[in-house]
């Protein structure tokens, strides 16, 4: 007798949890163009010049599900660092509730102001990851560095650290994904999108909170989008 | 056989008790009549294994780059934390900054910190000298190497987090705690405010000519309103200093330095964001009749500060009742010896 509710307790589980999907796999694929984006070691076109990218880092914070308008799960701790260096970081995995239905995902490029205002953090916000002002406090919400045949710098180098939390030099930024069913949620990060309006002869460094940067940060959160968008 | 196993158990408890003992949060004791701190205990309670770890950290030239310089070779206890005899304070390989280091105290009060407000939390003040080229010139993965390597530090991390991992949070937290215990309240002004003791004649007059011309910048009891002001000093064209105005790049901001406390000021000379003045009387002939007048100019200096000769010798006298021999001689904030 003992055994029969056992086994149909356990059988009750495992069909509750095939029915639900509990975990939500997101992947950020960075491409330039329609290609893979490869760091060092490939070499790219960026108006009919060669350039080639050594690092791309961002963060993904306040991961949010909505079902229409209604807000049905946010991730607590929400705090992701995207390195191209570690593919391991792309993938971001979301422990969800059972019955959670979902159509729209929601997420922040970048650290909202509290967490720039709250001292020292660990794991992704840990200041060691390279993403953290310690001359104008704040974290780099987004960082692209490579080289540029045309730039007028010291090994032709170009870097954007687009950053800054404070009034009107915020930087942060909301994007939305409207969902279908396919899973994993593919996010395409095409860092072509974020160049191909800029002169890189003559915009090539960013380091620091300014206009600019806002101005950067809106144009970086365009170049994310779901596979079929 | 029994008594082999007496001894371990004894070990044991002891263990436990000292383990017990170093992670019990410590209270951080506002002085009466103290506005509340600033700073949130809650996200990094202070436990005596982490101040511990903080001061082997303040004092440790593991820090910086060619390991010569610690956070106490531009903060010195004894002069106030801070770095005397410079106007620009120095760092590795006789590099020279571009101002002169502030004191330390009361840091829990503080809401911004450098003379510029470039930094906006306590814990991450000394993630900044760490990697100034001119001041200790390392990075902070370097350094958590380093101190990784050390025979001491993954024991001491151990002991206050837990873990011998040794993480920049962990290292930023713990030198926090350390500074964080730098309270400087025992002044014979707090003294006299305490009713244990009483002004001179010449200090009762020179505090009620501070609280005329001074307190509105130098609020008691921390003599300091935590704001930024330009107080009419001539920009030195050597350095192009714009203060406040480097971080917010707006032009109100242009020449504002942050308002220093005066607690201790006997000791932390020279005095202005660049040291430009070494002693308090120059301070006050400038604050008399060395205002220069520029577009952010302080509303309350535009006439300068009326004092005779008489009245700056009593206010010098009362600013050295801010004098806390206490705090600059606590054995407790020096050199770790062992």
């Amino acid at each position: 007798m003992k055994y029969w509710i056992l086994i149909i307790f356990v059988l009750l589980l495992l069909v509750d949890v095939s029915g639900q999907e509990r975990v939500l796999e997101i992947e950020f694929k960075a491409v330039y163009e329609n290609a893979p984006l490869v760091l060092k070691s490939e070499v790219h076109q960026f108006q009919e010049k060669k350039i080639v990218f050594t690092r791309l880092k961002y963060y993904i914070t306040n991961i949010e599900l909505r079902l229409g308008e209604e807000l049905v799960w946010k991730e607590k701790n929400s705090h992701h660092l995207i390195d191209l260096e570690k593919i391991e970081t792309e993938k971001v995995v979301l422990d969800l509730p059972e019955k959670v239905h979902y159509d729209k995902i929601s997420y922040q490029l970048g650290v909202d102001s509290l967490t720039n205002v709250s001292g020292a953090m660990g794991g992704d916000l840990d200041p060691t990851k390279g993403m953290y002002w310690a001359w104008n406090s704040g974290y780099i919400n987004f960082k692209l560095e490579g080289v540029y045949e045309d730039c007028p710098t010291r090994k032709n180098k170009f870097q954007f650290h687009i950053g800054g939390y404070a009034g009107n030099m915020a930087t942060v930024q909301k994007i939305e994904h409207g969902l279908t069913n396919e899973r994993p949620i593919v996010i395409k990060v095409d860092v072509n999108q974020f160049l191909k309006e800029l002169n890189l002869v003559e915009e090539h460094s960013l380091m620091r909170p300014s206009t600019k940067s806002v101005a950067l940060a809106k144009r970086a959160a365009l170049i994310f989008k779901r596979n079929d968008e | 056989m029994n008594r082999k196993i007496n001894l371990v158990g004894l070990v044991f408890v002891l263990f436990v008790c000292y383990g017990f003992h170093s992670s019990a949060t410590i209270d951080f004791l506002v002085p009466p009549n103290w506005p509340t701190p600033n700073y949130n205990f809650d996200k990094n309670p202070l436990t005596k294994a982490k101040i511990a770890l903080g001061r082997h950290l303040f004092y440790e030239p593991l820090l910086s780059r060619d390991t010569s310089i610690s956070c106490s070779s531009c903060h010195s206890q004894y002069t106030a934390f801070t770095h005397v005899d410079h106007d620009l304070s120095h760092g590795i390989d006789d590099r020279i900054g571009t101002r002169n280091s502030p004191s330390l105290m009361n840091l829990a009060w503080s809401n911004t910190f450098m003379w510029d407000g470039a930094v906006n939390h306590l814990d991450m003040q000394a993630l900044a000298p760490m990697t100034h080229e001119d001041e200790m010139g390392d990075d902070l993965l370097n350094v958590i190497q380093k101190l990784q390597a050390s025979s001491k530090y993954p024991i001491l991390f151990a002991k206050a987090f837990g873990d011998s991992i040794i993480t920049g949070e962990h290292l930023l937290k713990a030198i926090a705690q350390f500074e964080l215990i730098l309270v400087s309240a025992n002044a014979k002004y707090d003294q006299v405010m305490r009713k244990e003791t009483t002004f001179s004649v010449q200090e009762k007059s020179g505090y009620a000519l501070f609280q005329t011309h001074c307190n509105s910048c130098h609020q008691e009891p921390l003599f300091t309103n935590h704001q930024f002001a330009n107080n009419g000093l001539e920009i030195d064209t050597t350095l192009n200093d714009k203060g406040r105005m480097g971080i917010t790049k707006e032009a109100k901001d242009a020449q504002l330095f942050k308002i220093p406390t005066l607690r201790n000021v006997e000791f932390s000379y020279p005095y202005m964001h660049d040291g430009r003045f070494e002693q308090l009387s120059e301070v006050l002939n400038h604050y008399v009749k060395g205002i220069h007048k520029s577009a952010t100019l302080s509303p309350l200096l535009e006439e300068g500060l009326p004092l005779t000769h008489e009245e700056q010798i009593d206010l010098i006298a009362f600013l050295l009742t801010l004098t806390d021999k206490e705090f600059l001689f606590n054995p407790q904030f020096s050199f770790p010896r062992k």
